[in-house]
């Protein structure tokens, strides 16, 4: 017998015996079957996703209010060192410029390491 | 005679939903209507809770991931571009919603609920006159990372490469977990020691 055959032939014998394996899971699968979920009618399907909106609209003007919040945080500091202590102003602009473009290269550097 | 009108209007309207097909449904349902959500929902939440029945072993957290799917759809229902079906979107986004949920009790180290819940499912097929048979067994002692291949190609059909875009993983990594996966339940029913 060639080493072809005996290869195939093993192969013949795995896929057989996969095959047992997973009509024993899916006979044992089709018994989960038989146990019915919690049955709901219309309404309820209805009143869940308008709870879930309702949800969805209170997540979103959370999380304005925050943004809101922080952008007036940021903008009333910014406007108090301007006309306050402008040299802290401007030694604040000039970090930011300088932390941007060490990140960009940063950023261009790992890109070309990158395989 | 304004309230019977308005009753005709609803009745009409719930008649039309009726005979509206996945698509027009899922149109109406993007524009914000409730009521095609709800028929979408209706049809498709017993095959939901089933798929993750087999895949959590759990009959109480099958029903709160079913939830929390339909609850993640009606938030991200713009995204859904009807490439797939959308019973395959439901349970992708269910997968995902359990896998989440895993990696977090993973890293808590709560082994042990695992074993639990296989253990609820057993007695409650038990309570049907339904055996629990070995291959379940089997099964329930599997990773996630194998029984949910295995599920969805074996007994729902999907495809490698569908299963790769549910779990974000390869295709052949999909493969490979699935082939791993049959092995391991037959380490466990001790097949390979029989023949």
């Amino acid at each position: 017998m060639t080493d072809h055959k005996k290869i195939q032939q093993e192969n013949e014998r795995i896929n057989e015996e996969l095959f047992a394996t997973v009509t024993l899971l899916n006979e044992g699968l089709e018994k989960l079957d038989s146990i019915d979920s919690i049955p709901h009618d219309e309404k309820w399907f209805e009143q869940f996703v308008l709870m879930e909106k309702e949800n969805i609209k209170r997540k979103f003007r959370k999380e304005l209010a925050l943004f809101v919040l922080c952008a007036m945080f940021i903008i009333s500091g910014v406007l108090f060192s301007f006309f306050e202590i402008p040299q802290l102003f401007f030694v604040l602009q000039a970090a930011a410029i300088a932390i941007m473009i060490g990140y960009g290269f940063r950023s261009a550097a790992k890109r070309v390491d990158s395989p | 005679m304004r309230l019977i009108n308005e009753f005709d209007f609803w009745v009409v309207a719930k008649a039309r939903l009726a005979f509206m097909d996945e698509k027009e449904l899922l149109d109406s349902a993007k524009k914000g209507d409730h009521r095609s959500f709800a028929i979408l929902f209706r049809e498709h939440y017993p095959l939901l809770v089933k798929y993750l029945l087999k895949i959590t072993m759990d009959p109480d957290l099958a029903e709160e991931f079913a939830q929390a799917a339909m609850a993640r759809c009606v938030e991200k229902i713009h995204l859904f571009k009807g490439k797939s079906k959308f019973s395959s979107w439901l349970i992708s986004i269910a997968t995902n919603l359990y896998i989440d949920h895993y990696r977090k009790l993973k890293r808590e180290r709560q082994w042990s609920e695992g074993e639990t819940n296989a253990r609820k499912l057993q007695w409650q097929l038990e309570s049907r006159n339904e055996e629990w048979t070995d291959a379940l067994a089997a099964l329930s002692k599997l990773s996630e990372e194998m029984r949910i291949p295995i599920v969805l190609k074996h007994y729902y059909g999907y495809s490698y490469d569908e299963i790769g875009e549910i779990l974000n993983i390869a295709e052949g990594t999909a493969k490979s977990r699935v082939h791993h996966g049959l092995l391991a339940v037959r380490r466990e029913l001790k097949l390979d020691d029989r023949s």
